[in-house]
């Protein structure tokens, strides 16, 4: 399944996969790889990059470089924002290093993570910026 | 929000997308998952499932 690909390959190798590669574990053509990320367009579940058709996020990865960075294991990945940062450090399941700047002030924030962390340590706020019924208004936005 | 909190949403947000039972979830599942990590109150409502369905949420037999 699709879906179970493009997760597997994030996790593991910590780089979004492309339609090349896609279309190469499913032998398929790179339009039929595209057209399918296109009919996956699920909420933000996988969203295709509306240029290129590539992956542009699988919630709660980011295929391009963010401000929100996780390491592990020689593994990177980034997220779409501080939720999705979690979010990702608790899908990969495995002790990770979180970099990030404080949206205010800009310092630098650094945090380490294990998966059975109730806690980071730290006093730390996230601002949502938006009320929960616009979040789907312009997901990239939010 | 205080980031711990945000942690208890993501746990309970980001369900694991490789298990094959996995769907997306409803609007009213959803809304669950925000009060059980405690975002209650006007600003954590979700829209309704009517504007959500013509964003593209739960049409998908791929997902």
């Amino acid at each position: 399944m699709l879906r179970t690909f493009i997760y597997d390959t994030l996790i593991a190798d910590g780089a979004m996969p492309s339609s090349v590669e896609i279309a190469a574990h499913f032998s398929v053509s790179k339009p039929d790889a595209l057209r399918a990320l296109r009919e996956m367009k699920v909420g933000k579940t996988v969203l295709p990059n509306p240029e290129t058709g590539e992956i542009w996020m699988a919630g709660p990865f980011a295929a391009a470089a963010t401000p929100y960075v996780l390491r592990a294991a020689g593994r990177r990945w980034f997220a779409n924002c501080a939720w999705d940062m979690l979010g990702v450090a608790t899908l990969v399941a495995t002790p990770v290093d979180i970099e990030t700047q404080c949206t205010d002030c800009g310092d630098p924030i650094t945090m380490h993570f294990e998966p059975q962390d109730q806690s980071l340590g730290t006093e730390l706020l996230v601002h949502f910026l938006l009320p929960a019924r616009q979040w789907y208004d312009d997901i990239g936005f939010t | 929000m205080p980031i711990d909190s945000v942690l208890r949403l993501a746990r309970g947000w980001y369900t694991d997308p490789r298990v094959e039972a996995w769907r997306p979830r409803t609007r009213d599942e959803s809304q669950r998952v925000l009060t059980d990590a405690g975002f209650v109150g006007d600003f954590w409502q979700l829209p309704e499932d009517a504007l959500r369905r013509r964003l593209g949420f739960g049409l998908s037999p791929l997902l």
